[in-house]
């Protein structure tokens, strides 16, 4: 039975460049409010390490924005159902390169993380059980990222549209993407979560 | 580079027509993601049980890792994940990539169950619990 609406929706997929223009719009606007109302040194924060724990949560969060897209569009290519094709394609190249300057940029703080007088120290003297299973299970997960896209990427790219033709492969590299997403928002949410305990 | 639009038909196959390449490269690809990632999750299980293997991953790290003494052994397991991964890539790259023989069903099943494992042993109160039944 034809349900208009579902029908309709079925058969909608934003392209990149639309996408694209709604990343920049919000970006945009975003930067506007927070231009105006606060001073970019506040919004940075105070402490040496800044720079690089800014850079790793902008890179995370653009990265949370790009493989979202690219988890929907793989649920498309799981149904054999996707038009844009190519737009998954190049956010799987995007997402594979967020992944990595993500985990850099982690790792880079990640020394601040344990230093002496670090939020390592003041999390394990006040919540011990937290360091121990939520922020070792994050530094984990977020490695997990990285291999799944860039074997999906790599799928991607070396089949172009013919891996439409192979049901299980198609499925495969799909739930690929689909791992890398849930492992990514286990790390992001779970290092929103320590920052707001304790910031490096 | 042009751009998609929602109303291109681009993905518009056949599904019964066989792609050209066979399922070995994708096969591959995805199983050397989870051999690298159950190979981080072992390494991890071992510096757990024993400290001196603590200490040589740590070494490993060390290395070649940037920064990698304020990082500890976690530089040595990261190097690890990379060699089990990119080590097992080219090894099941050029042995499956003529094969078109494989089941494509049974091996993504086999990826999924060693990224359960994995994950599994990854979580602070399992590998807590077989390092302490050593």
């Amino acid at each position: 039975m034809e349900i208009p609406i579902y029908s309709r929706l079925r058969k909608m997929e934003p392209s990149l460049a639309t996408l694209f223009l709604i990343v920049v719009g919000a970006v945009a606007i975003i930067g506007f409010f927070a231009a105006v109302s606060s001073p970019v040194g506040d919004l940075l924060g105070q402490g040496s390490w800044r720079l690089p724990s800014t850079f790793h949560g902008i890179a995370a969060t653009i990265f949370v924005l790009g493989l979202t897209i690219a988890l929907y569009l793989a649920w498309r290519m799981f149904t054999g159902e996707i038009r844009a094709f190519r737009d998954l394609k190049y956010l799987a190249v995007l997402t594979s390169v967020l992944s990595a300057f993500t985990i850099a940029f982690g790792n880079w703080i990640y020394i601040a993380y344990r230093a002496p007088g670090g939020p390592r120290e003041e999390i394990l003297a006040s919540l011990p059980a937290i360091h121990r299973v939520f922020f070792e299970f994050k530094e984990y997960m977020a490695l997990f990222t990285f291999p799944l896209i860039v074997a999906a990427t790599f799928a991607l790219w070396s089949y172009d549209k013919e891996i439409l033709k192979n049901r299980h492969l198609r499925a495969g590299v799909a739930v690929a993407i689909g791992l890398a997403w849930v492992y990514m928002m286990i790390a992001y949410v779970l290092g929103a979560a320590i920052t707001k305990l304790a910031p490096v | 580079m042009t751009m998609a639009t929602g109303t291109e038909v681009e993905a518009n196959v056949a599904p019964e027509e066989e792609p050209k390449l066979g399922p070995g490269p994708g096969l591959a690809a995805l199983l050397a993601a989870m051999i690298g990632l159950l190979t981080m999750a072992l390494v991890n299980l071992g510096t757990e049980i024993s400290k001196g293997f603590g200490t040589f991953v740590w070494d490993v790290g060390k290395a070649w890792v940037p920064g990698a003494a304020g990082i500890g052994p976690y530089s040595g397991k990261e190097t690890f994940l990379l060699i089990g991964w990119l080590v097992s890539w080219v090894v099941l790259h050029f042995a499956l990539r003529s094969r078109k023989d494989l089941d494509v069903r049974l091996w993504v099943g086999i990826f999924l169950v060693g990224m359960l494992a994995a994950t599994l042993l990854l979580w602070p109160p399992i590998y807590g619990a077989i390092a302490e039944a050593f």
